[in-house]
């Protein structure tokens, strides 16, 4: 027999007074306790399954082996994933959109150095866009008021 | 001496020795699914679980020090296993056990072969209710039972894997033997009556 309980459950058959005297409780009477306890041998699991030390034996070799190294965690946190059911999911979720918003408010708005590149080339454009912007502006406007002032010279004559 | 021999196999595993280590689990596998299987009912779980059990100990193997007997070890693995899952899984039960079958994934084994149906249906109603008169038990009394009777282990081995002195793991045991008398009192009776007749 494997294991002890082959073994302790023979010896209880054989002296079928198993139950130890130091539990025997006062103002009872021996063949009850003793009733009970054999009455406990009556619940026996079922089988274990013929493949079970192959398949411990397999869970270990593939933990072993180099490839499953590398998946490691990442298969862990993505078989753990698939195990998650609907509530727990939903939880997860709103547990990770609610680090992830933490994140975002404690890190503020984006802002860019002052002493950026970047952001100098970007001023240094914008501004020189603006003055080219007023210049067109300005040169329309002559030539908008240039006609209109000949026209006018032109009726004085 | 079969306690020391677990323990120097375990050492050998510790040193690397994977023979040693299958010895273990051909020794202590039908113990550690029929622990399983009477805190969680369900073969199939109790074999995910035994499976899970053995993966622990072979990870746990470096730092495996035989400061105990290997099997009070082994066993705390089992209970913190089956009660994290019974913890982590109790409101499932919950629901499930309002639309439970008998056959729901209880291959509850009944003593005599060749009875009638009658007789069968019987005995699976004693052996269901020896099943939940002791699932009823609270946690660590149930885990004290379910080492005292069926793992063959002392006081001194139960309080090691419960954390508690001897003397409370002799009050854990009486006050969950007096519930259980109490509550199967009717089956023994019949029980007793039966083996007279």
């Amino acid at each position: 027999m494997e294991g002890r309980e082959g073994a302790m459950n023979n010896k209880d058959r054989r002296e079928q007074a198993g139950f130890p005297d130091s539990l025997r409780a006062e103002g009872v009477a021996p063949g009850e306790q003793d009733a009970v306890w054999a009455l406990l041998d009556e619940w026996q699991p079922g089988e274990l399954s013929p493949g079970f030390d192959e398949a411990v034996l397999a869970r270990i070799r593939r933990e072993e082996s180099p490839d499953a190294a590398k998946a490691g965690w990442v298969q862990g946190f993505v078989e753990w994933l698939k195990g998650l059911d609907g509530m727990r999911g939903l939880g997860l979720a709103g547990a990770l959109a609610t680090v992830v918003f933490a994140m975002v408010m404690l890190r503020g708005p984006v802002t860019v150095p002052a002493d950026d590149p970047l952001q100098t080339a970007t001023q240094e454009l914008s501004a020189q866009q603006v003055e080219m912007a007023l210049e067109d502006l300005r040169m329309l406007d002559e030539l908008y008021n240039a006609p209109a002032t000949e026209d006018k010279q032109n009726d004085k004559l | 001496m079969a306690a020391e021999a677990d323990s120097q196999l375990m050492l050998r595993v510790k040193d690397g020795d994977e023979p040693s280590f299958a010895l273990l689990l051909h020794r202590f596998r039908v113990p550690v699914y029929r622990f399983l299987y009477r805190m969680v009912h369900n073969q199939a779980l109790a074999e995910e679980l035994a499976q899970e059990v053995f993966l622990r100990v072979y990870r746990a193997r470096a730092s495996y020090e035989p400061s105990a007997k290997f099997s009070t070890w082994l066993y705390r693995i089992c209970t913190h296993l089956a009660l994290n899952h019974l913890r982590d899984t109790r409101k499932e039960r919950d629901h499930a056990r309002l639309d439970e079958t008998p056959e729901s994934g209880r291959p509850l084994q009944v003593a005599s072969k060749g009875a009638t149906i009658e007789q069968k249906l019987v005995e699976r109603d004693r052996v269901e209710r020896i099943q939940r008169a002791v699932d009823e038990l609270p946690e660590k009394q149930r885990v004290a039972v379910l080492m005292h009777k069926y793992q063959e282990m002392d006081y001194r081995q139960i309080a090691e894997l419960l954390d508690t002195s001897e003397s409370a793991v002799k009050s854990l045991l009486f006050r969950a033997y007096e519930t259980l008398r109490g509550k199967l009192a009717d089956l023994a009776t019949t029980g007793a009556t039966k083996a007279g007749s």
